[in-house]
């Protein structure tokens, strides 16, 4: 005679530390690519973007052209994560995962704001490629200590893959590059550094 | 939910963990498991014995140098496969249950 529920006996097998494990740190890795395909096209958007829009007087564009790559970001992450959730048979309302996701941006945003002020102090030549750029390792670090208890593997990813987003927003500063090159350099760092991270935690996961 | 033998054995919330945790590390001690759950010696030796006695994992001491033996359990081939069978009747059992 059966003396739990189908849905307590999957409630008590997640229960078991790293039983769902793998699948989680595969999200978390699919996660991270999505975003490196998300920041890059945002980077992109705005490299490429002077030479369609100065002088035209619709520079107010600049203001919403982040828009399509964060909501692709976001309706992909609000999907993998309700798969996740409906493989593991886990109660999930994707629009409370969108929101959740909205508020990651929300925090992004707000560091992001908080280190084009900080930064305006300093003497070395930050741009908003720049800034973009260390706004992305910064957070990436944020979120590996915030993974912590989690996942250890996908927190080390994240941690060290922010490491070297950091590093090579600093080093695009200091190599003195124009607007159009450091948005390439920008996409490039952040591409690699999220994507190498979602690669780690999907391969190693 | 209808279960085959093995798997109304395993569809106990001590004896489903005790699998689970079997069926992810395959090899385990005795002092892991029983932390790990936070069972007490009684409880996990009293399930680990139906277990053991239905086929479905092996305990055996091992030896650890000068530390003397361990006690440690592993998941036998039967288990594997009356676990696999069990997470697949609960996996349509939801399935159905969420159409």
């Amino acid at each position: 005679m059966a003396t739990m529920t189908p849905a307590q006996a999957a409630a008590t097998l997640l229960s078991v530390e790293g039983y769902a494990e793998q699948l989680t740190n595969r999200t978390i890795g699919l996660t991270n690519m999505v975003w490196a395909v998300a920041a890059a096209s945002i980077f992109l958007t705005y490299g490429t973007a002077p030479r369609a829009i100065e002088g035209t007087g619709m520079e107010w564009v600049y203001s919403i052209l982040w828009i399509p790559g964060v909501l692709g970001g976001t309706i992909l992450t609000a999907a993998l994560w309700h798969s996740h959730a409906v493989t593991l048979h886990l109660p999930n309302d994707p629009r409370r995962g969108a929101i959740q996701v909205a508020l990651h941006v929300g925090a992004f945003l707000i560091l992001a704001g908080a280190l084009f002020y900080g930064l305006s102090f300093t003497t070395l030549a930050w741009n908003t490629h720049t800034i973009m750029t260390l706004a992305n390792g910064l957070f990436a670090v944020a979120l590996g200590f915030n993974l912590k208890n989690e996942s250890r593997l996908c927190s080390r990813a994240s941690i060290v893959a922010g490491g070297a987003m950091i590093a090579g927003a600093i080093a695009i500063v200091l190599s003195g590059l124009s607007e159009g090159a450091s948005a390439l350099a920008g996409a490039s760092t952040v591409f690699t550094g999220w994507l190498g991270a979602g690669i780690v935690s999907y391969v190693k996961g | 939910m209808d279960l085959d033998h093995a798997a109304t054995l395993i569809h106990q919330p001590t004896r489903l963990q005790i699998m689970a945790l079997l069926w992810k590390h395959r090899d385990i001690s005795y002092t892991r498991a029983r932390d790990h759950l936070g069972l007490t010696d009684g409880n996990l030796a009293t399930h680990v014995k139906r277990l053991e006695e239905a086929g479905l994992l092996q305990a055996r001491r091992v030896l650890r140098g000068r530390h003397g033996f361990e006690l440690r359990y592993k998941i036998t081939p039967g288990g594997e496969q009356a676990f696999r069978r069990y997470l697949a009747q609960l996996r349509q059992f939801l399935d159905g249950a969420e159409a």
